[in-house]
């Protein structure tokens, strides 16, 4: 890994794009941005194709373990919701969960999250980068990493992309607008695409016809390249090359059109925006992309209606992890690719006045499947009422080693960064979890 | 006429309430419990549990004719128990989701029951249609179904007219239907926007509507509440809102006056015996009241009530000169992983 | 402009000077000083005044001066052959797009290129400094580098408040010095200072934020990442320069009055200890970067102060905030930014960067140990002579425009490989304003300030003297895709736009030609006009003739959006 960051450059260029946005007025997302991984240099050599994949299904507000992953059913915090058997003897998960019930061979759960954390602010920062920052570097998230490692460099589909939908979201939108590759640089953050995301003039123009879009793009290109050949000018030959991306890119709009996708499938997903983009994802993934990660603002911080909320946002889980498992692997790609759901933390056993439980970092759920994971392994423990971890406690670290570790990255890899405090791409010297990875 | 509400009884139940019911001579009162079937004597304190559901209790009616209390539950089980040593007489499942709410008719003939998940139903998250009836009307001597009738999930509160002859059902749409009890046949409606039911800041979620009704005394009109408007639902903060409808003609009366409401989700709402006026409460999130005591004919705000906990249920005595206010507290933890008690009921006492 | 213009016309015309187009531009050159100087007094506020004149001609020897001779010795030094002058087409252009802040018409073009006068360069670079352009342009630079991008919510505001203390700023020509005090006092004594309490306003009470906009802002230097430590490359900015710029405006308060937006200050509070990552903490002393610590009693800890009305002094307009005897912010202004050492270096350096695309230290704005100026010495001696001029903004850029690295060609010469030498022309991204404004002239001969594509471009192309030239994808896609783009192109099918006058010449080459002339600014190359051809013949032939308009129009896009419209060179 041979990118440094000298405390200036990639950090203030970003800086200094969002400044010039005028982020310090409003929080414009620099993820909307749009440099996605096309500007990346061709560094083939020193690429491996390893042909995983990551589609992170991301909860943001956090969901309740109670009414997913490790209900507490008939206790006074166990919510209204009972629990149901699954597909593995002697465990059982929330009533709102009957899909996912019977996959839970195929599924990798953690039941003894425990992290520090418990704004959401920070809490996104530990789960989507796997550390806690450290000013003033920025760690890339987790998309970022992925993207650099196993993106495929030639493929004209964006390597990372965030399908989110929702403009707003509190402290997610504010994340938003922040910096989302840290020290690897603009370059590999994610496009941003879903609702009113799409990419910007994708489409050719009605009032022109294809040949004179097509052969006046071949015009101009002569004229360019004959002003880049005189002059000498590596500006233009970027700004050529920018254009070269033009025509794989329009190529690639039907894969962020929600419409061209078949009907059967977006009626199996659901109708909800988070089903209708998970199956995007699959079919981003499906057609070359290497990260995509899916979220809809921050529905799940159910500190008001908690049950009312959760009634309706956990079953269109169920299901959506439930499709989305069964889809890999019909196509022979669960083996490759590894879907994570989880939020920023849990909720709380108790019950807040207003029907509502509130953010939980000591102990709660999350699920994995797919790409490395094994299936039909429960992790950890929580007491009778979910109040502490008993059994195995996981935190965010061990969490990302055993994530990189499945992807086949290596997660203790140190960044090179002279001069400077010495960063891995997990910290601590920690172990992934054994139990969870195949072989 | 302003009134002054002065707390005369207060006592706490292991967990939250979320319905109840006075009995026959008005001491004795049934409360609905997270945890279960709660009897309270209201002057002493005493309480027992005396029966549960396999989920939530969420509400408790009184048939004084035969004497005769029947909860409804998040099981989907409406239960029968006699007044008089709390024996089960009759269990039925209803619906194959929650009993959101609960209501038996005034000459104690007819009992409804609502139900509905709200599932997503379009790409913004306006709810799916239902996949059961969301309304049931039953003979409350039987058991029997009268009548399953339609709505759009989730349907949160039900009540019926001071004469039994109609019944109306709120969403968290805003949508009231009405129909006539002895046919099924619906008569009536309206569809109110002015209840917080979506929010675009965090999600493109719908929650809200409208969590308790009234009739007026002459059941021409409906008085409804919840919460009004907001950006964003997870905070809570729309207005303290009731809104008094012509069903008949869908056409609003009145509403929650200028200036004297404070903020916070109102899901109690019931009419004074001498039916000049009416009582709301909830939560509260910003002002200095969460229950309060209105005037039918002027819509003023002659009383409140600041309880210091979410209000779930009022109930008045027969004789009007008693509130009695079921809540939920914030329950917090204690080290030894036990709750303290959350669940509130109070007596007020109303004085001019 | 037009008032001045007026005048000098009516004055020249007294005199029966020579040609009237030319007017202007003598009455600046030397040749005609004395005249000037005599005649212009008179007319008092709306001409450039007559000590602004003497200053103008000195600064311009001085500066230009010390430019060609330092930057000949680099070459020399480093043994580069620097390339050709640039030729007049290209002239224009260039100076257009950077003081202009576009292309220049096809008759401005044209004025110029029949020019025969000796001196022509130097005359138009005056012409256009006295410019409404030159004011508008400068406006536009300085509000996205000191402001960073308005959002389309706050661009209202900036119109309002904002912008009109700038354009009084570079129209009046106030000395530099001057405008940063305005700013940083934030205490107006006059309406047309009133805008200047913008710049902190906007910020709004974030001392942080301000304190990370002063720095670059008026010492060139980034200071953010010492908020948590030492800056631990840049190891001479500590982090107590961090904190203690933060707490030079931390008793600062935005204050709506009778008069507009004011920032009130206490007398009192904005004490704490900032902690470093190692754990350790100190007091957030006044003191900054390469300058002093200022004296201020420091209350024992968690003692409270008093706040009392004998600690101000009511202000000049009862209207504005009360003034706090010990001023935090007064004190900066007077015994921190007042002669630092880093001030008109810093300022020299931006306008450099501007002007030729890249600073003397580059980037313009991290003047830090770890990004060494090129040439100390030039720098010094630039930031020395604008200094002397009195921090005379005109007069420096007049002087870095007049010299012979800004008028080179901008064919890097073979084996000159370091653009710090500045031995060619660096080629420059237009910025989003430059780029709108200069479609429309090209397509229309004429640009609306307020043309929704400026707004469109801003969003799109926010970048402002950017540290390397990147284009985006996303940029790439706007000018392919744009409907606003195409909508422009089409509408230049009306008979006076580009369109439509290409589409009505009779031969095909000449209409190529005029493309050229129009949005290039040069004569098409015989490659050139047969690719054109190539695309354009068979199409005219094909169609029927309401449809030939849109064979032009396809062959406008593509030179508009080749890369020598693109960029500044």
């Amino acid at each position: 890994m041979v990118r440094r960051e000298d405390c200036g450059s990639p950090e203030h260029q970003a800086h200094r794009r969002l400044f010039l946005q005028g982020s310090m007025a409003a929080g414009v997302a620099s993820v909307a941005s749009f440099n996605g991984l096309f500007s990346i240099p061709t560094l083939a050599q020193e690429t491996k194709k390893r042909g995983k994949k990551c589609i992170l299904l991301w909860l943001c507000g956090a969901p309740s373990q109670f009414e997913t992953w490790d209900p507490k059913p008939g206790t006074i915090t166990g919510g209204p919701f009972g629990s149901i058997a699954t597909s593995l003897p002697g465990i059982r998960i929330s009533s709102l969960m009957p899909r996912c019930a019977t996959i839970m061979d195929k599924l990798g759960v953690i039941r003894s999250m425990s992290t520090e954390p418990s704004e959401h602010f920070q809490g996104i920062d530990v789960l989507t980068r796997g550390e806690a920052p450290r000013p003033p570097f920025t760690r890339p998230i987790l998309g970022s990493v992925v993207a650099e490692r196993l993106g495929q460099l030639d493929s004209p589909v964006p390597q990372f992309v965030l399908l989110d939908p929702c403009p707003e979201g509190n402290e997610f939108k504010s994340f938003k607008a922040g910096n989302w590759a840290g020290w690897l640089g603009a370059e590999y953050g994610p496009v941003r695409s879903g609702g009113e995301y799409a990419i910007a003039d994708i489409l050719r123009p009605e009032s022109i016809d294809g040949l004179d879009h097509e052969d006046r793009e071949a015009l101009r290109s002569f004229l360019s390249r004959k002003y880049q050949n005189d002059q000498r000018s590596q500006a233009a030959a970027g700004y050529n090359a920018a254009f070269d991306r033009v025509r794989g890119l329009m190529s690639c709009a039907p894969l962020f059109d929600l419409e061209t996708l078949p009907v059967a499938d977006r009626d199996r997903y659901g109708p909800g925006a988070f089903a209708q983009h998970a199956l995007q994802a699959r079919h981003l993934i499906e057609n070359g992309s290497t990260f995509v990660m899916v979220a809809n603002g921050m529905p799940w911080d159910n500190h008001v209606f908690q049950h009312e909320m959760h009634q309706m946002l956990v079953p269109e889980l169920d299901n959506v992890l439930f499709q989305l498992v069964m889809d890999l692997e019909q196509r022979g790609m669960l083996e490759d690719t590894l879907v994570i759901a989880m939020g920023e933390f849990g909720r709380t056993p108790w019950l807040n006045e207003a029907r509502g439980r509130d953010h939980y970092s000591k102990a709660w759920s999350m699920a994995m499947a797919g790409g490395g994971i094994r299936g039909g392994v429960v992790v950890g423990k929580t007491d009778p009422m979910g109040f502490e971890v008993t059994e195995n406690a996981i935190d965010n670290r061990r969490l990302f080693a055993t994530i990189f570790t499945a992807l086949g990255i290596d997660a203790k890899e140190q960044y090179d960064l002279p001069d400077l405090p010495t960063f891995h791409r997990v910290e601590g010297n920690v172990q992934p979890i054994d139990e969870l990875l195949i072989g | 006429m302003q009134k002054t509400l002065t707390r005369i009884h207060d006592l706490k139940l292991p967990t939250a309430i979320l319905g109840a019911c006075l009995l026959g001579d008005q001491n004795e009162m049934v409360a609905a419990c997270m945890d279960g079937i709660y009897r309270v004597e209201l002057a002493t304190k005493a309480h027992r549990r005396v029966a549960e559901h396999e989920s939530y209790v969420s509400s408790a009616v009184y048939l004084p004719e035969s004497r005769v209390f029947v909860t409804g539950g998040y099981d989907g089980k409406l239960k029968w128990f006699s007044a008089q040593d709390n024996a089960l007489i009759r269990e039925q499942k209803v619906h194959s989701f929650w009993s959101w709410d609960l209501a038996a008719s005034a000459d104690g003939r007819w009992l409804a029951s609502v139900t509905g998940q709200y599932l997503a139903g379009d790409y913004k998250y306006a709810p799916a249609k239902e996949t059961e009836p969301s309304v049931r009307i039953l003979d409350a001597s039987d058991g029997r179904v009268v009548y399953s009738l339609p709505h759009t999930p989730s349907v949160q509160s039900v009540v019926f007219s001071h004469d039994s002859q109609w019944v109306a059902a709120g969403n968290l749409m805003g949508q009231v239907r009405v129909w006539e009890v002895a046919s099924g046949v619906e008569v009536g409606g309206f569809e109110t926007k002015d209840f917080t039911s979506w929010g675009i800041i965090k999600s493109h979620c719908y929650l809200g509507g409208i969590f308790a009704m009234e009739f007026t005394p002459d059941d021409q009109e409906l008085i409804i509440c919840g919460m009004g408007d907001m950006r964003d639902p997870m905070a809570g903060n729309g207005k303290q809102l009731w809104q008094r409808w012509n069903w008949k003609e869908s056409k609003l009366v009145s509403q929650t006056l200028d200036k004297q409401s404070g903020e916070g989700l109102m899901e109690a709402l019931c009419m004074h015996p001498a039916q000049d006026s009416f009582v709301m409460g909830g939560r509260l999130r910003g002002g200095d009241w969460n229950g309060a005591l209105f005037d039918i004919a002027s819509g003023e705000r002659i009383g409140t009530i600041k309880s210091g906990y979410r209000i779930t249920e009022f109930l008045f005595n027969e004789r009007g000169e008693l509130i009695v206010v079921g809540g939920q507290g914030q329950p917090g933890k204690n080290d030894q992983g036990k709750f303290s008690d959350f669940g509130r009921i109070e007596v007020y006492e109303i004085k001019s | 402009m037009k008032n001045r213009d007026c005048l000098v016309l009516a004055l020249c015309k007294s005199l029966a000077l020579g040609p009237v187009r030319l007017l202007p531009v003598r009455l600046l050159t030397v040749r005609w000083l004395t005249v000037c100087l005599l005649l212009v007094v008179d007319f008092g506020q709306g001409c450039l005044d007559a000590q602004e004149a003497v200053n103008s001609a000195s600064i311009v020897s001085g500066i230009t001066a010390q430019i060609d001779q330092r930057i000949a010795l680099g070459y020399s030094k480093a043994s580069i052959v620097p390339a050709e002058n640039c030729t007049d087409e290209q002239f224009i252009r260039r100076l257009y797009l950077d003081i202009a802040g576009r292309i220049p018409t096809l008759g401005e073009r044209e004025s110029f290129l029949l020019d025969h006068s000796g001196s022509k360069r130097l005359e138009w670079i005056d012409r256009l400094l006295a410019s409404e352009d030159y004011v508008e342009n400068f406006v536009d630079t300085f509000d996205a580098l000191l402001m960073g991008r308005a959002t389309r919510g706050k661009i209202g505001e900036r119109k309002s408040h904002w912008r009109p203390y700038l354009e009084d700023v570079f129209r009046s020509n106030r000395p530099w010095d001057q405008v940063a005090r305005e700013i940083l006092l934030a205490r107006p004594q006059s309406p047309e200072q009133s805008g200047a309490v913008w710049f902190l306003y906007e910020r709004n009470d974030n001392a942080q934020a301000i304190a990370e906009a002063v720095a670059p802002a008026f010492f060139g230097i980034r200071i953010d990442c010492a908020q948590c430590h030492d800056h631990m490359i840049a190891t001479e900015i500590h982090q107590e320069h961090y904190w203690g710029l933060v707490a030079f405006f931390n008793r600062s308060k935005n204050t709506k009055t009778s008069t507009g937006p004011r920032l009130s200050e206490s007398a009192i509070g904005g004490f704490s200890d900032f902690a470093n990552i190692y754990g350790s903490s100190y007091p957030n002393l006044l003191t900054f970067y390469e300058s002093k610590t200022i004296d201020e009693p420091r209350p024992e800890k968690d003692a409270k102060q008093e706040d009392s009305e004998d600690l101000y002094v009511p202000a000049v307009d009862p209207a504005d905030p009360r003034v706090p005897k010990f001023s935090r912010r007064e004190k900066f202004v007077e015994e921190i930014l007042n002669g630092h050492p880093r001030f008109a270096k810093a300022f020299v350096n931006r306008i450099w960067a501007m002007l030729m695309g890249r600073g003397i230290v580059h980037p313009y704005d991290q003047m830090d140990s770890v990004h060494p100026p090129s040439d100390a010495e030039l720098l010094d001696g630039l930031a020395r002579e604008f200094v002397d001029s009195g921090h005379n903004i005109r007069g420096l850029v007049r002087g870095i425009l007049a010299s012979r690295p800004y008028q080179l060609g901008s064919l890097r010469p073979e084996g000159a490989e370091d653009p710090s030498r500045f031995a060619w022309a660096l080629e420059r991204p237009l910025t989003a304003e430059q780029l709108g404004r200069s479609l429309q002239i090209a397509l229309f001969q004429k640009a609306d300030e307020d043309h929704a594509c400026i707004g469109d471009l801003r969003d799109r192309m926010p970048e402002v003297l950017p540290e390397t030239v990147v284009t985006d994808v996303g940029d790439a896609l706007y000018l392919t895709n744009n409907p606003r783009v195409q909508q422009m192109i089409l509408e230049a099918s009306r008979q006076d736009a580009l369109v439509g006058r290409l589409a009505s010449r009779e031969e095909l080459r000449d209409a190529i030609d005029e493309m050229f002339l129009a949005i290039l600014g040069r004569s098409a190359e015989e490659s050139e006009t047969q690719a054109v051809l190539d695309f354009v013949q068979p199409r005219l032939a094909n169609r029927p003739v309401a449809e030939r308009v849109s064979v032009w129009q396809s062959a406008v896009w593509a030179v508009l959006t080749s890369a020598e419209f693109r960029f500044n060179h």
